[in-house]
């Protein structure tokens, strides 16, 4: 993290702050304008509601009204300041508009199929039973809302089939409720719904008034709307209490005759589990289809091509932050909008604490760029790490350009502005690249190709390790192993794509489909040295002779299909190579990948458990005091009778067992508050130990309210451990 | 010569005991109708459509509630109020409502309502299935016939005791459940075809012949292999040879086989469609013909299941460990180092000759979050420190009702709550083995 702190200065560093404390002196609260202490806020609590507001409001808002900090030690200009918060909306913007593009599409094949099958849904097909629809939600909870949301919309407005009722777990209480809730959500009629047993009042004089949870009320409302149909969607089924959910589909099946009630289950585990909850009477009662969502591989994947790779996105993700982010995903969320917000958080703290962020708002023009780099920017160019191979590899060829890079701003800016255009080529042909590579993967070996997401193999690939994984060996290998078929398909796809092999990969697929139709006019096909003999259970030895007997049966058309397999192979492995490089070679990496990891680890995963158990175990590290062994070395750390009362009571109530005697407790501690004076006999009156005894009280309380310990019921004056450290 | 009860009889097979019952309880004009009539059976023995029935051969005028349909006992007042009125007043318009809200209030303006000549009968189906009906209430409504002369309550339930309604020995008629040779007999009634029936093709006496034949060889073979579990009464057995039939007809609309070649058909169709799992099969599938799209759809698109997070499914597999260890054997099974290993071994053989309940059998039991929390640490590879990530999973987890707390503590994730795994162990084992986690060689025999 060394290289970065150039790059922080101090006002807008997320990095070197272990914890706030407060103290709250006169002296503090009149210093600091209310000004800088919203910026200060705002950089420890970067919630979306702020996000929110200031979007919404950056138009209005004046000269650093945004609460972006000046940074360069103060010698950043205003307007770069602006120009900074500026460029994060609007590069922000267009990710945003892109990957909600992209989210929009997610779903659409599931509520397509939903959509039809409502649609079709009659009593032709399924009969008395009810038509149900079980939709596999996967795990992710947050995800659910919007997707029924979006079937509510679907169904209601765009395909206008009828409505759609909502209900999820919290309107389960009971069965009356539910009905009121479907009853309101029909026929939208609001009145009537405020007691236990309120009437409804008809609408028109032709029915009758009702209950206001009798589902005859829907009835009516149905032959006002012929042709509509009800649906009950059920958003989180396993939280639905199973009895009332018993309770409601006897009743839509009840009146299934009067009523085309249609029922969704939104199903997150798995469909067993669904079945095992349900008595059998009741799931016989249902009739319908599956519904699979998109699983969370396959839109992240999507999300990620559009917001990070596309060449659209200028500010792209750094491996670090990649593998922090993608880690994250994996082990704890697996939800989409958590990532976006990763992403979010990463351009924000890009822009927020990065002065030379800057430049990312003028690439494409080197006039803007020249009056927005102030002398203080050109500074910190210089101060980058890439700046100095940067400058030694322009020693070598042509000194006078690197002593003018040192010493003249103005050749610095052209440069900068050429580096920029630099860095964007190699984002491009990474992403071309990436492209590539996944499709022949898919094409090849597309067992691997769905093992393993391009996300994945992103922050490798950045390192430019990837051309010496196995994975991308096993994918060369293999590439030349494939029937001449499918190296034609390859071939073809590939020279579909853009990128510059594209022209040589087509000429060799017009190449191998000219040698293919001649070795079909002789009735057989092309084969290569590299095919593996068909049978499976081929020793070495006898698939050397085959090997041998089909290298003596090779035609000349063969033998040219075989140079050219070689060869596109070839070129194919240099090209990845090429474009697979390390991000760090080049010259202003650190402005256009992101790739600060702390934030994000901080920001996202705080970890309060561990805090409060490491500031009570060993209190030196957060208050940095010399009498509390505030040392780095791991011994430093130990109980001591100068650090605060509670921590000194933690560290022994660390050592106690599960039930602890209060009296004992408290001998302990006054032996390590008073230390050698703790040996004289103990006496009431003394001033000392009345002060002890209520600091040690108070301490006591404090682990109480922390949830450390409670009073066992079973064994008066003793304490119940409830947490132990490190959990 | 065709009475009323020959036509009631062809109708519904097996069921004349019941119907002659019914007729000379409620169809003598001379006689005058008993206050209350209870029929009881159990499900799809034919209680509603023939009772039903009956009321309509012989023009006996009726008011039927199906208390199924009623959410609470109030909306039973209200129904069998409105349809009582409906039936004598014949749709002319009524001022102002009327909702009784008990029974004594529907006594009262049924009496209003009902005039006094002329049979009539309320009909109170599956009135014992209604959860707000409380047993007063029931002889309540018992007795309105008492009350009322020539009103007839029926009621139908599925058990019957000299208690249910408080009266001594009311008429009471029994539906007994259909046996395999009645139901075979009462579904050939209507079987179904072979082949299409075309407007133009004559449906020949032939072919009539061979479809009920099939369909009936069909109905008992389904019988007598799931009599026991999803076809247990005549609509379950319906459902199951309804489903089946496409399948077991196909091989002859192909050709391949003749009509009499049933036992061939049957063994085909055992194989292809029940596999070994004849109880779960219908009765557990909500989707129709689950088989076919499966096999179509395997090759191209891997079908994988929707995945819970890497730590989920340790957190998963620590809250089924901790409900179904005792929490005395965990440094047995969680300790790492090796002296908590040979006391394993040790204790294991200890154990096998003491005879216990497995644990599995006894069902989870609860457990204190810091307990799962150990355990799961213990588990995991490597340690995670613990971070609101690891709270809000454990959230997800409750959401989903995979874990699921029982106590009721303020804060969901104080140390001291209590919870319970929440689902079984074929599940969590499939998500430890996702993991590399073995459940079994951590759980207790
Ligand atoms: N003897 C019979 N002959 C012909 N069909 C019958 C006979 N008995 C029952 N059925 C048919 O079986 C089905 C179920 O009958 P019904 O609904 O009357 O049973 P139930 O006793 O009222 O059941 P539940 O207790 O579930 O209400 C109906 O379709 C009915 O036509
Ligand atoms: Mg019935």
């Amino acid at each position: 993290m060394d290289d970065d702190s150039v790059l922080n200065d101090d006002s807008g560093s997320l990095e070197h702050q272990a914890c706030y404390i407060y103290t709250p002196t006169s002296e503090a609260l009149s210093l600091s304008t209310p000004k800088k202490r919203r910026a200060a806020s705002s950089s420890r609590t970067p919630r979306s509601k702020r996000e929110k507001t200031d979007s919404n409001n950056c138009e209005t808002i004046g000269a650093l009204g945004h609460g972006f900090p000046t940074l360069l030690r103060d010698l950043e200009g205003e307007d770069a300041v602006n120009a900074r918060f500026e460029t994060f909306h609007r590069l922000w913007k267009d990710v945003e508009r892109r990957t909600d593009d992209v989210l929009a599409q997610v779903n659409d094949e599931t509520l397509q199929s939903v959509s039809s099958f409502v649609s079709k849904a009659s009593q032709d097909i399924y009969g008395e039973k009810l038509p149900t629809g079980l939709i596999l939600t996967g795990p992710n909870i947050a995800a659910h809302g919007v997707l029924f949301e979006q079937i509510e919309s679907r169904i209601q407005s765009v395909d206008k089939r009828g409505r759609v009722a909502i209900l999820t777990s919290k309107d389960s209480s009971n069965l009356k409720n539910v009905l009121k809730k479907i009853i309101r959500c029909v026929t939208e009629i609001h009145d009537g719904f405020v007691d236990e047993d309120d009437i409804v009042e008809a609408k028109s004089g032709k029915n009758p008034s009702r209950y206001n949870y009798d589902p005859e009320i829907i009835h009516d409302w149905c032959s006002t709307h012929p042709g509509a149909k009800v649906v009950v969607a059920v958003q989180d089924t396993e939280a639905f209490d199973p009895a009332v959910l018993v309770e409601l589909i006897s009743i839509l099946h009840q009146y299934l005759p009067k009523i085309p009630f249609i029922l969704l289950l939104g199903i997150a585990t798995s469909e067993d589990i669904f079945y095992e909850k349900l008595p059998h009477s009741t799931i016989r009662l249902l009739r319908g289809d599956r519904f699979d969502v998109q699983r969370f591989e396959e839109s992240m994947e999507q999300v990620f091509e559009e917001a990070v790779l596309s060449s659209q996105s200028v500010l792209k993700l750094g491996p670090r932050v990649a593998d922090v982010i993608f880690e994250r995903q994996k082990d704890h969320t697996r939800s989409v909008s958590s990532f976006v917000m990763a992403l979010k958080y990463a351009y924000m703290s890009h822009f927020y604490a990065n002065a030379l962020s800057v430049i990312l708002g003028s690439i494409d023009s080197e006039e803007s760029l020249n009056t927005i780099l102030s002398d203080a920017h050109c500074e910190a160019i210089r101060n980058l790490p890439s700046f100095k191979p940067f400058v030694e590899t322009k020693i070598l060829g042509f000194p006078w350009r690197a002593r003018e890079l040192l010493t003249s701003n103005k050749a610095l800016k052209s440069a900068v502005f050429t580096a920029s255009k630099e860095c964007q080529r190699y984002s491009t042909n990474l992403a071309e690249a990436i492209n590539l590579f996944r499709k022949l993967q898919s094409i090849v070996s597309p067992q691997q190709a769905n093992e393993i997401p391009t996300y994945e193999l992103y922050s490798r690939i950045l390192w430019g390790e990837f051309t010496t994984r196995p994975a991308f060996r096993d994918a060369m290998l293999t590439t030349k192993k494939i029937s001449s078929e499918k190296f034609l398909t390859l071939l073809t796809t590939l020279s579909e794509l853009p990128s510059e092999l594209s022209e040589k990969l087509s000429i060799a697929a017009d190449k191998v489909q000219e040698l293919q139709s001649e070795k079909a006019a002789k009735g057989s096909s092309l084969v290569s040295e590299f095919v593996l003999p068909d049978s499976h259970r081929t020793t070495v030895k006898s698939g050397r002779v085959r090997l041998d007997e089909q290298k003596s049966k090779m035609t000349s058309q063969d033998t040219e299909y075989q140079k050219l397999v070689t060869s596109t192979v070839q070129d194919l492995e240099t090209y990845f190579k090429n474009k697979f490089k390390p991000y760090t070679n080049i010259f202003l990496h650190e402005i256009f990948f992101y790739d600060l990891k702390s934030p994000h680890s901080q920001v996202f995963a705080a970890k309060p458990r561990p805090s409060v158990e490491r500031a009570l175990s060993r209190p030196g590290d957060y208050l940095g005091c010399e009498c509390c062994g505030g040392g780095n070395d791991d011994d430093g750390a130990g109980i001591g009778g100068s650090q605060p009362y509670s921590a000194v009571l933690y560290q022994l109530y660390l050592e106690s067992p599960a039930l602890i005697g209060v009296y004992d407790l408290w001998s302990a501690f006054r032996m390590v508050c008073l230390g050698d004076k703790a040996d004289q006999e103990a006496d009431d009156d003394d001033e000392e130990e009345k002060e002890l005894q209520a600091q040690f009280y108070r301490a006591l309380a404090e682990l109480r309210y922390l949830g450390f310990v409670k009073y066992s019921k079973k064994k008066t004056d003793h304490l119940v451990k409830l947490a132990w450290k490190g959990l | 010569m065709t009475g009323p009860l020959e036509s009631l009889n062809a109708r519904f097979p097996c069921r004349e005991r019941q119907i002659d019952g019914l007729a000379a309880l409620l169809g003598q004009d001379d006689i005058p109708a008993p206050p209350v009539l209870v029929l009881y059976g159990t499900e799809a023995t034919g209680k509603s459509t023939i009772v039903k029935a009956v009321l309509e051969e012989f023009e006996i005028p009726y008011a039927y509630v199906s208390c199924k349909e009623c959410i609470t006992a109030r909306h039973v007042f209200e129904k069998a109020y409105t349809s009582c009125d409906a039936l004598i007043s014949n749709g002319e318009e009524k001022g102002r409502q009327i909702r009784p809200d008990s029974v004594n209030a529907l006594a009262g303006q049924l009496q209003k309502l009902i005039p006094s000549s002329g049979k009539i009968v309320l009909v109170l189906d599956a009135i014992d299935k209604q959860r707000e009906v409380t047993p007063t209430m029931l002889s309540g409504l018992a007795r309105i016939g008492e009350v009322i002369r020539n009103l007839t309550v029926i009621m139908i339930v599925t058990v019957s005791s000299t208690r249910l309604l408080n009266i001594s020995e009311p008429p009471s008629i029994y539906f007994p459940a259909y046996n395999k040779e009645e139901c075979v007999k009462i579904l050939s009634l209507n079987p179904k075809s072979i082949f299409e029936v075309d407007e133009e093709d004559e449906y020949s006496e032939e072919m009539e012949q061979e479809d009920r034949w099939l369909w009936a060889q069909c109905c008992s073979a389904v019988w007598d292999i799931m009599g026991k579990y999803a076809a247990r009464n005549l609509n379950a057995l319906k459902d199951v040879v309804d489903e089946l039939w496409p399948s077991l007809i196909q091989p002859i609309v192909d050709n391949e086989y003749g009509t009499r070649d049933f036992p061939k058909l049957f063994n085909r169709l055992k194989n292809e469609k029940l596999r070994n799992s004849e109880e779960s099969y219908v009765s557990m599938q909500i989707t129709r013909a689950p088989v076919d799209t499966a096999t179509d759809a395997t090759p191209l698109v891997p079908n994988r299941a929707h995945d819970l997070p890497y730590f989920s499914k340790y957190l998963l597999c620590a809250a089924y460990l901790a409900s179904f260890n005792t929490a005395r054997y965990d440094a047995r099974y969680f300790s790492k180092l090796a002296e908590g290993l040979s006391k394993r071994k040790r204790g294991r053989k200890k154990k096998n000759t003491s005879r216990q309940l497995n644990r599995k059998h006894l069902g989870p039991r609860p457990f204190q979050l810091e307990r799962m929390m150990a355990i799961f640490q213990s588990i995991l590879p490597s340690s995670v420190l613990s971070s609101v990530d690891i709270g809000s999973q454990i959230a997800t987890l409750n959401s989903l009702r995979l874990i699921r707390k029982v106590s009721n503590v303020a804060s969901a994730t104080d140390a001291s709550s209590k919870w319970r795994v929440n689902v079984g162990y074929e599940y969590v084992k499939v998500v430890g083995r996702s993991v590399k986690f073995d459940l079994e060689t951590h759980l207790e025999e």
